[in-house]
């Protein structure tokens, strides 16, 4: 595969003769930030309800509209977090605690403003790291062979288990739950029927969009009708949008920082937005200049996370694009949106349908830059969006599910799918497991049982294979620190005050 | 509900599940010819036993989890929003009903109608707002799925 050449990022230029990439990149963005901006709607329940808009769209252009789909909703988070100091998307948890103090300064549009700008850097940073770091990968993970596969969905689990909300253990479950999802149908080595349960629907196995529809969308409209959140509205106005030169100055090198470790944790196999945007704003705690005006209204308090969350957008696309392994929630559900389409991504998909990757890069691209201007001028607009009332919002989400889930195959199977993943999903929220390891699972389970069992065909079912090999050996390793090492970080912190204390 | 009590239900729910999965898996064809790999039965019976693992390891954290009351929730706020629950999803499960014997709009008009006067409040109600708002609802996802993307819906007696 050939790299760094332009040659391969202008490929995808002929798509953009056609105006309609312009117009659903534009769409996407718009309808990302309106609902990532209204408080409980994140961003991944806006890309598995929005998805089924995209049947019958051809795969660049849907892409587009996903694409501007994710940016949207991610940058609409900080809007509420902002206002109303409660977070549209998790992602946006950090901003609130500059952002909201300097809201009740009065200088609301100024959060904004700053959140804005931070979030273009971020995005065009993370384009720019995608699109040459994602053939390079792509290229190396050629050689990969089935045990690197196990030993990455291993990664991408185990990390998943322990940053999502709730207890590692609860969130391991609701990995292997998600594993149990995709053993429905046919086995992919034997061909024979597993658990189809007489319905020729399910022979493929679980369509894995009703699920994500029902899991995050459905069961989000549950637990607000149960915690009475329907009720709930607030207002906000905004004055000015941009702060003075003064203040825009500061933010540069924090900006700079976090889209840095923005990418980087972005592309770590499952972790996304919420933890970068975290990391971002510790570090800007133990390093920043006004380290110690952080938490009570200062520009780099909100540039911080938002850059970082906005750059580990193009950081999750890399694993998910170039291993088929998601990079967190949201960008599993987004190649739910490609395999629907037909592609499946991984690194052949470079070597296949490199204009269409090519289109993504530019796609980003174009979304990161409509972000830019609706942020700038559609903020009063958008801040006033926190204050639609649920008693409409929650019926229109439910239809959209509905539809959206019969719309995949014109099927009314699917909906019934639907419908049991969104109950399922409400109880298993309400019981605190946390969605986002299920999903991964149930997208990785595929990938992961046949990788697992070829491997072990190869080898006569001998398990050291996934030891024999150093990558494979590393991954294993790296799991068992994820999975082991805060116990034992734990562990010996207490070791230590113990010893202190006896002394 | 306390944390203690979620991961008491949560383990024993798991437990029975890991327990069905293996016992279905048994039944599925075995050849002893072959490596136990290429069984259908192998990988879920896998599943299970990592399930079974995990929920065990949940039980026991879960017994020497200590009770705290002040993390104490309920699983419904009040008995409104747990009959407003019991409606929604009654309306839920006739949606598909609905939609194949009175047709998609009638169905899709009907139950935001329905959900949004619920949500609505008894007190706060504006009925004449709410059929336009229902309506205009109705005719997006009619034009959008319909209209533009062209997904044939079932008409039902009605349209």
């Amino acid at each position: 595969m050939e790299l760094f050449s332009f040659d391969l990022y202008l490929q995808g230029l002929q798509f953009f003769t056609n105006p309609m990439m312009f117009v659903s990149s534009f769409l996407g963005v718009l309808v990302g930030i309106v609902f990532g901006a209204l408080p409980g709607l994140t961003a991944t329940m806006t890309i598995a309800v929005f998805i089924p808009f995209t049947f019958g769209l051809s795969p660049v252009i849907a892409f587009a509209f996903l694409l501007g789909l994710y940016t949207g909703s991610v940058y609409g988070g900080s809007i509420s977090a902002i206002l109303i100091n409660i977070p549209g998307t998790p992602s946006a948890i950090a901003t609130g605690f500059d952002g909201y103090p300097m809201c009740q300064q009065g200088r609301a549009g100024e959060a904004i403003g700053i959140s804005t700008i931070a979030s273009t850097f971020g995005g065009l940073f993370s384009v720019i790291i995608l699109s040459f770091a994602a053939p390079f990968v792509a290229s190396f993970a050629l050689k990969f062979s089935a045990e690197e596969y196990v030993g990455i969905t291993l990664i991408g689990l185990s990390v998943i288990a322990i940053i999502s909300e709730g207890s590692t253990l609860k969130g391991l479950i609701g990995g292997v739950l998600g594993l149990t999802i995709g053993i429905v149908g046919l086995d992919p080595i034997t061909s024979f029927a597993r658990f189809y349960m007489g319905r020729a629907e399910l022979l493929d196995g679980i369509n894995s969009i009703p699920v994500m529809i029902g899991a995050y969308g459905l069961s989000e409209m549950f637990l607000q009708i149960s915690d009475v959140k329907h009720n709930i509205v607030v207002e906000q106005t905004i004055g000015k949008l941009l702060p003075p030169w003064k203040e825009l100055k500061r933010i540069p090198g924090t900006v700079f920082r976090s889209s840095i470790i923005g990418v980087l944790i972005g592309a770590l196999p499952a972790a996304g937005g919420s933890i970068a945007s975290l990391v971002a704003y510790g570090q800007e705690k133990r390093f920043g200049r006004r380290k110690e005006l952080l938490g009570t209204g200062i520009v780099e308090g909100i540039a911080a996370p938002e850059a970082s969350n906005n750059a580990s957008t193009g950081g999750a696309l890399i694993p998910m694009l170039t291993l088929g392994i998601p990079g967190d929630a949201m960008t599993a559900v987004l190649m739910g949106g490609l395999i629907i389409q037909g592609l499946r991504p991984g690194p052949l998909l470079f070597q296949q349908q490199m204009p269409f990757v090519s289109s993504i890069f530019l796609s980003l691209l174009l979304s990161v830059l409509f972000m830019l201007l609706l942020g700038l001028f559609g903020a009063r607009v958008f801040a006033k969006l926190i204050s639609f009332p649920k008693r409409y919002l929650i019926p229109a989400i439910m239809v959209f599910s509905l539809v959206g889930s019969y719309a995949i195959k014109n099927s009314m199977f699917d909906v019934w799918v639907l419908l049991i993943a969104g109950f399922v999903g409400f109880i298993l929220r309400k019981l605190s497991f946390s969605i986002a390891p299920i999903i991964l699972g149930m997208i990785l389970g595929p990938l992961f049982e046949s990788n697992l069992r070829r491997a072990l065909m190869l080898s006569k079912g001998d398990w050291s294979t996934f030891i024999d090999r150093p990558i494979s050996l590393s991954c294993l390793i790296i799991v068992v620190l994820v999975l082991v090492g805060p116990w034992l970080m734990k562990k010996t912190r207490i070791l230590f005050a113990l010893k202190k204390g006896g002394r | 509900m306390t944390e203690k009590k979620k991961d008491l239900i949560s383990s024993i729910g798991v437990l029975g599940f890991a327990g069905i999965l293996y016992q279905a898996a048994k039944g599925l064809p075995t050849r002893k010819s072959v490596s136990v790999v290429l069984n259908t039965g192998f990988y879920p019976q896998m599943l299970a036993i990592i399930l079974a693992v995990l929920a065990v390891l949940l039980l026991i954290s879960s017994l020497t989890k200590k009770t705290d009351s002040r993390e104490s929730e309920k699983f419904f706020k009040n008995r409104e929003s747990l009959g407003l629950f019991l409606l929604t999803l009654l309306l839920l499960v006739l949606f598909p009903l609905g939609m194949e014997l009175l047709g998609f709009i009638v169905t899709c008009f009907a139950f935001i109608l329905t959900m949004v006067l619920l949500l609505t409040g008894r007190f706060h109600r504006n009925v004449p707002l709410s059929i336009v708002v229902s309506l205009g609802i109705t005719l997006l996802i009619y034009g959008v799925f319909k209209l533009l993307l062209g997904i044939p819906f079932p008409s039902g007696i009605l349209f």
